[in-house]
């Protein structure tokens, strides 16, 4: 049960993390190797199918943060109330958006698979890297559905403003300095 | 057609649909309205291919290496670097700030972040030097935009994945724009305090106890960090990176200085700093998957020639479009963050701006400007308010002292906006 909360909470992030060292790396080893030795091919379409990984495991990961970037000043002059139910409507909306593109995407991978296209310099079966779209739509709507009940069920709560939110990201920006901060305290004396 | 798409896409993004699902909405307007345009398929067909490059790499990349680099603690390094030089001068103090912002900005290449760093060390420091804590505020959220053009910048390379510019030249025409605005600033921050007076008698002492560390001993501080931009741009214009490399050699360069030299961190620390650069870039990928893919459907419904046409019938030269271009960017900044409003717009402006005769490089070097100032401009701005968390004000006092730095930030702008020079200069 642990490990399904932890998963819920951290999925996404855990392996974007993990993209994101791996592509450092891979592109590191590739401009050592270039200067060095010889240049390789491999590396480069590797860091790029790790990239499209990203982008579409990425969505999820927003939904559930709730930082996917928006404009959301006419919606903060609503009242309340009504400002809730648009906002159900729009992830529900949502929600069927990202079915369409799950099936659509569900096809479109099967179509690559019996294309039978592989990959330039890896050799590697393209439609394994469509499975990026349908696991990332796949895991978008589940966080959508994840979402809207969480929407229905604060249904009486305050919601969040543009401002508010604002707010909260500032305060997330001077927290990410805070301990760098207290190092240095001795301003102009930095260490001897 | 191209007029429906917008139509959806304005709606959707009113009713705070997020931005990448507004665009997926809009590409598929053609589809319900039974015209000819992508099919959904091609749609993700299309946002697979757009993100399948290696340019875009840099992006998560820079983000990385800033995201390192930050920790580093070198906005006091630099700080004090600066002072050295200018803190006995009027104004001086308020101006070694400001640098800083311009040098850091370069680091770290998030505005916000920019902000919080250098105005956490050095609000409280100017206070304590007699100004005014309001003033320092508004100062450093003003100045913390300037990260965001002085090279490696992030929205410059989304400007060049949207529009095909090179990086590298977009790069070298932002820097003297960004050493402008900041002259603009600090010769406002001199008048000030010229009128409104200094403690010179604290301010002197502060500046003889830094004087005797020596200047070898604080260009050995702080040389590191001021090295990072060099190795990044030097690189990319020597030819032997490609720009998503140098972003490569940022991160391992931040790795380097933080954890071998200024020893800020250990490598059991690291992976938060992924987390935070994971949380800073991943509302941006998909942002920019759709946005190529929207592009299409776009350019399929002949949406960029009908605004060349539009431009080219209501404004007969450059100097009027650019303008009328420029107050849109502006009123746009506030209520829309950079990234997306770039690479949604680039590619439909930039024809028709060319067809006036408007180079690519500078009216890229116009945008980043122009969006970059909506860090600092109410109601949104996020660097007012991680500056007013610093110094626990209401951002909207802040605002207010604020404002003369963006009205100086905001002549600037024109001077780059009307004079081409400064932008194409170095290429």
């Amino acid at each position: 049960m642990n490990g399904l909360k932890w998963l819920n909470k951290h999925l996404e992030e855990a392996i974007l993390v993990f993209l994101l060292a791996t592509i450092s790396c891979v592109m590191m080893a590739q401009i050592i190797a270039r200067t060095f030795f010889n240049s390789m091919t491999w590396p480069e379409e590797f860091s790029r199918y790790c990239y499209i990984w990203t982008v579409f495991l990425s969505l999820g990961y927003t939904i559930k943060k709730g930082n996917m970037l928006k404009v959301g000043i006419v919606m903060d002059l609503l009242p309340q109330k009504l400002r809730k139910r648009i906002e159900i409507i729009v992830n529900v909306i949502m929600l069927v958006l990202f079915v369409i593109l799950l099936r659509y995407s569900i096809i479109y991978t099967g179509k690559v698979k019996s294309s039978g296209q592989f990959s330039p310099a890896m050799h590697l079966p393209m439609w394994i890297m469509y499975m990026s779209t349908i696991i990332g739509f796949a895991l978008a709507a589940l966080r959508m559905v994840q979402e809207i009940i969480s929407n229905i069920r604060n249904f009486n709560k305050k919601a969040e403003t543009t401002l508010e939110a604002t707010i909260k990201e500032a305060k997330q920006e001077v927290q990410a300095t805070g301990i760098a901060v207290n190092d240095n305290d001795g301003l102009m004396g930095g260490e001897d | 057609m191209a007029l429906w798409i917008f139509v959806v896409f304005l709606s959707a993004l009113v009713f705070a649909v997020p931005i990448a699902v507004s665009m997926v909405i809009g590409a598929m307007t053609p589809l319900f309205l039974g015209g000819t345009g992508s099919s959904i398929q091609q749609l993700i067909a299309n946002s697979f291919s757009g993100s399948d490059t290696t340019p875009i790499l840099a992006v998560p990349l820079f983000i990385l290496g800033g995201v390192l680099m930050a920790e580093g603690g070198i906005s006091r390094r630099l700080f004090n670097f600066f002072a050295y030089f200018v803190g006995n001068l009027t104004g001086g103090l308020p101006c070694a700030v400001i640098l800083t912002c311009l040098f850091y900005g370069a680091i770290s290449g998030s505005g916000p972040a920019t902000t919080a760093a250098v105005g956490s060390m050095t609000i409280p420091f100017l206070v304590d030097m007699g100004y005014d804590k309001t003033w320092s505020a508004g100062m450093v959220a003003t100045a913390g935009g300037l990260g965001v053009i002085i090279p490696p910048s992030i929205p410059f390379v989304l400007y060049s994945l949207a529009t095909g510019v090179s990086t590298g030249a977009l790069f070298l025409g932002g820097v003297l724009p960004g050493i402008l605005i900041g002259l603009c600033m600090m010769v406002y921050a001199v008048i000030y305090c010229k009128r409104k007076g200094e403690n010179k008698e604290r301010i002197n002492a502060k500046m003889t106890e830094l004087r005797s560390k020596g200047f070898l001993s604080l260009l050995k501080e702080s040389f590191w960090a001021l090295l990072s931009p060099v190795i990044v741009l030097g690189g990319i214009y020597s030819g032997i990176v490609t720009p998503t490399e140098a972003a490569c050699i940022s991160v391992f360069y931040s790795l380097f200085v933080s954890m071998v030299i200024y020893k800020s961190f250990t490598v059991k620390e690291i992976i938060p700093f992924l987390g935070n650069a994971v949380k800073t870039y991943a509302p941006l990928c998909f942002v920019l998957a759709f946005a190529i893919a929207f592009g299409r459907v776009l350019a399929l419904a002949k949406a960029p020639i009908l605004i060349e046409n539009f431009i080219l019938n209501n404004f007969s030269t450059s100097i009027t479009a650019l303008t009328g271009i420029v107050v849109v960017f502006l009123l746009l900044g506030m209520v829309m963050d950079t990234g997306p409003a770039i690479v949604i717009l680039s590619p439909i402006l930039l024809p028709a701006v060319q067809a006036l005769g408007v180079d690519p490089v500078h009216f890229g070097v116009i945008m980043v400007c122009c969006l970059s100032i909506g860090l600092a401009t109410p109601p949104f701005g996020l660097d007012l308010f991680v500056a007013g968390t610093l110094s626990s004000l209401p951002p909207m006092k802040v605002a207010m002292k604020a404002m003369p730095f963006i009205i100086a930030f905001g002549i600037a702008l024109f001077i780059i906006t009307y004079i081409p020079w400064f932008s194409l200069v170095f290429l």
